[in-house]
């Protein structure tokens, strides 16, 4: 190789970083303006301008609690209950200490439940692998386990350098890691499971549920904004859902927020 | 009324079936209630039909020359029913007594007579008798003071539409030419004060006086309340309709009253304010003859508006603050990030015009921003009017610190107790985390919205957004599906799996071995020598022997794996013949040695020769072959 080519190649392998960079920086600089443009919308009572920009964001892959947090609350000012239910369900979910987007929820579903409330007759609790999967947002969920998980080798590690007076101490030590590695791994795994078949939540105000996945199916029943289901099945733009009683129907995918 | 002109109908039937039997027992009388009367002063005519059947026609009412027709009212009717038992069957019999009344007042003075009215009944002529009427002198009445005189001839039109050859039917609907009775039907305006504060409320009510419940009931024009703030009062009338409550006396008459509605006006200016009359249509009708609208009209009513004193007034007094308010302020969180919105809430709550009311103004708070604000107003439906108005405040901290937002003042005007007052909420304290800069504030350059507040369309109460000036996003769950999580998760196990691997090869190789052993001796054997060949080259004598003696001793102390310093030769070649070397070899090594030593420290000239010295240099090569080779015995039991 030439020292020429030697150069051309060190200049392009410095600047691939760089333009990488500009790009990221690019990116977060339009993601912070459509989410600057969105509160002030919201501020000044333009709800429905805020929340197109906020859903802009969504769709761009923004995973934010604040972005839904606030998404959730122009759509109820807006007056879109069932969206805004969705949305302060995403907020809470993605970090279940926040709470404002618990109250604002409840407050949410209220609203809704004076519309049409939906009783689920012989409604079961989540089991607790779920709850105990959903307890925990997934941002801290992850950070957890990679920081245990490293903790662990590396106290593997430091035992396996260490002088051997020391041994039986650090060996404790990564025997409770590992089991929190463990834990904290299986949680990971539940949520993964958990992901492929998600909840949602009832978008419009009413959504008829069909026995099947065409409108000619027979009306099954009828199930009101906010409500939490199951999302069981896809088949093109039909969901079967399951309610929270094992009752099973279809509906059109639209009328479902996944969660 | 649906009902009753169903029931009239019947009626009409049942005396058309039986109208050949009827003529025959049917009566026609008139009369007064009194004999004698002054001018002016009014007295009651009243002409009643008896009939059993049949239909009435032809009616022709009296001469009422003399008289003024002041009211006219009816029909009113009655049924009674007779059991006839005869020797061997029997019979109902039913009679129906149409009564109409006239209220007359004599114009003159002197002997007066009402001539007879006449009808047909069943193809029978029915005459009334005439009725005499003495008008005495006049009294405190003696000039009519009552509302005009009306035709008698339409008044009998409309009471009886067969009267004087005119025809049933025509437009049912139609507005009558006859003049409303104001005395019959009227709208009477009733405030709860003439005089009033600027602000303070009066409460105007509008009903309804007529001596026979309408048809129908229509309002045809609006009272106007230019000057005045007006709240309408919930109305108690069920579904709209008109509830006539207990009849009430006026004047000596009995009148239905209905409330048509209520008004709770706030003059916004000193002076004579004036409300325009209202006007409205009621219908009447029965069996005999078309609906007959009236037009009614109220008087104008006019309320003064006085001024708020001057003395005591706050400087920029609002007089829209007239009433008793409290005032009180909340915010949904005293502790809040830097970005973040708070919400605060003032709730203005008393007696007055709550909607007008002006809320207190909130001041600047240094390093907050406020935005503008959204405004509720809840009246409770009462009489008097009471309510909240609440206003919410977003505010947003754009540095950190404690934060005190001040009590807020409201200064208002009490109309009752005739005083100025000042109600205030308490001091709010805030505590903001972070730094400015962190979270700036999201696009400060946006103007405020025009207009005034806005209102809150869903209503609820919902914790403000998060108006932080970036997106930070979940990094955690970004980083959870990247490629990044998958080499975290792989990469340690990995790491440590080929740290252990190197460890042990390591170890393996640095283990001192025989072979090892052998084999650093042989490294080190062949520097030496190189080194000693260049002694020898050089002619540096006692290095070479020096380099000779190094290269032997650190062959047999590689071999031995112990230190032979400080040894002498006799120990050395025991030390070597225990280990196993052969004697030859072991008198080879040893005698080497005593020769590099003797060479070095004491050097002969033959020692120098470079012959020897060659020769010393293959032997010393064949020692250390001999003594790599040889099998020693610490080695074979090892």
């Amino acid at each position: 190789m030439t020292r020429r080519a030697r150069i051309s190649t060190l200049a392009l392998a410095a600047l691939v970083p760089l333009v990488l960079l500009a790009a990221g920086s690019a990116h977060a600089d339009r993601r912070d303006e459509a989410w600057r443009r969105g509160n002030e919308a919201y501020l000044h009572g333009d709800y429905a301008a805020a929340a197109a920009a906020y859903e802009e964001l969504a769709h761009q892959g923004v995973v934010s609690a604040d972005l839904y947090f606030n998404l959730g609350d122009a759509y109820f000012r807006k007056g879109s209950l069932g969206p805004a239910i969705w949305a302060f369900e995403k907020a809470a979910a993605l970090d279940p200490g926040d709470e404002d987007a618990r109250y604002n929820l409840g407050e949410a579903r209220k609203l809704a439940g004076r519309a049409a409330h939906d009783r689920i007759e012989g409604e079961d609790r989540d089991p607790l692998w779920i709850r105990a999967v959903t307890a925990m947002g997934p941002s801290t969920q992850t950070w957890l386990f990679v920081t245990v998980y490293l903790s662990f080798f590396g106290l593997i590690l430091v035992r396996y350098r260490a002088r051997d007076d020391l041994r039986p101490a650090l060996g404790a030590g990564v025997a409770v890691l590992g089991a929190a590695a463990l834990l904290t791994g299986a949680l990971l795994f539940g949520r993964a499971r958990l992901e492929r078949l998600p909840f949602g939540v009832v978008l419009p105000d009413a959504v008829v549920v069909k026995d099947g996945a065409d409108d000619s199916y027979r009306t099954s029943f009828e199930v009101h904004a906010g409500l939490r289901v199951r999302m069981i099945e896809r088949d093109q733009d039909w969901l079967r859902v399951r309610l929270g009683n094992g009752l099973e129907g279809w509906v059109h995918a639209a009328q479902i927020g996944t969660l | 009324m649906r009902t009753r002109t169903w029931c009239l109908g019947l009626l009409a039937f049942a005396l058309a079936a039986v109208a050949p039997h009827a003529a025959e027992a049917a009566t026609f009388n008139a009369e007064i209630d009194r004999e004698a009367v002054a001018p002016g002063d009014p007295f009651i005519y009243r002409i009643t039909l008896n009939v059993g059947d049949g239909d009435a026609e032809n009616f022709r009412p009296p001469d009422f020359h003399g008289f003024h027709v002041q009211q006219a009212q009816g029909p009113s009717k009655s049924t009674s029913v007779q059991f006839v038992f005869g020797s061997n069957q029997q019979s109902v019999q039913s009679t129906y007594a149409w009564t109409y009344q006239l209220v007359l007042a004599p114009g003159v003075k002197g002997p007066l007579t009402i001539g007879a009215a006449h009808v047909r009944v069943g193809g029978r002529d029915l005459v009334t008798n005439s009725v005499r009427v003495r008008v005495g002198a006049a009294g405190s009445q003696s000039q009519p003071s009552g509302p005009p005189a009306l035709d008698p001839n339409r008044i009998f039109q409309r009471l009886f539409p067969g009267a004087q050859g005119l025809g049933r039917g025509g437009d049912q609907e139609a507005p009558s030419e006859v003049a409303s009775s104001p005395s019959s039907a009227f709208i009477r305006v009733i405030p709860d004060k003439t005089r009033a504060f600027v602000g303070e409320q009066v409460t105007v009510a509008w009903y309804l006086y007529v001596a026979e419940v309408p048809n129908r009931f229509g309002q045809t024009s609006e009272p106007h309340t230019d000057g005045f703030w007006s709240e309408e009062i919930p109305s108690t009338n069920p579904q709209g309709r008109l509830a006539f409550g207990e009849p009430q006396s006026v004047a000596g008459r009995s009148y239905n009253v209905a409330l048509l509605f209520k008004k709770a006006l706030f003059p916004l200016a000193p002076g004579r304010l004036t409300i325009s009359p209202m006007e409205a249509e009621i219908a009447q009708g029965d069996f005999f003859g078309p609906m007959q609208v009236h037009r009614l009209k109220t008087e104008p009513l006019v309320i003064e508006a006085q001024a708020l004193p001057r003395e005591g007034q706050p400087l920029h007094f609002d007089p829209a603050n007239v009433g008793r308010y409290e005032v009180s302020a909340s915010v949904d969180r005293t502790a809040v990030s830097v970005g973040d919105a708070v919400t605060l809430k003032v709730v203005v709550k008393g007696t007055g015009n709550v909607r007008n009311a002006q809320p207190p103004a909130l001041p600047p708070v240094a390093g907050w921003k406020s935005y503008e604000p959204k405004t509720d107003v809840a009246l409770d439906g009462a009489e008097t009017i009471t309510g909240t108005k609440t206003i919410e405040w977003l505010l947003r901290p754009e540095r950190g610190g404690k934060t005190t937002i001040p009590a807020l003042v409201l200064e208002t005007f009490d109309p009752a107790a005739k005083r100025y007052q000042t109600a205030r909420s308490q001091p709010i304290e805030i505590v903001v985390s972070g730094e400015a800069g962190t979270n700036t504030a999201a696009g400060s350059a946006a103007p405020p919205a025009a207009g005034g507040g806005v209102e809150n369309v869903v209503g609820g109460s919902i914790r403000p957004i998060h108006a932080r000036g970036n997106i930070g996003g979940e990094a955690g769950v970004a980083f959870l599906r990247s490629a990044g999580f998958k080499a975290t998760v792989v990469t340690p196990p990995l790491a440590l799996a080929v740290l252990v691997l190197f460890g042990r090869v390591r170890e393996r190789l640095g283990r001192d071995s025989h072979r090892t052993r052998r084999r650093r001796m042989r490294t080190m054997a062949r520097r030496r020598l190189r080194t000693a060949e260049a002694h020898r080259a050089t002619g540096r004598t006692g290095d070479f022997y020096g380099e000779i003696d190094r290269v032997l001793r650190e062959a047999l102390s590689e071999r031995l794996g112990t230190e032979l310093g400080g040894l002498r030769f006799d120990e050395l070649g025991a030390l070597l013949r225990a280990r196993g070397l052969p004697d030859e070899q072991t008198a080879g090594v040893v005698g080497a040695i005593e020769a590099c030593d003797e060479a070095r420290f004491a050097p002969a000239a033959a020692a120098a020769d470079p012959a020897a010295l060659s020769a010393m240099l293959a032997r010393a090569e064949l020692l250390i072959d001999g003594i790599e080779r040889a099998v020693l015995g610490e080695e074979t039991r090892a």
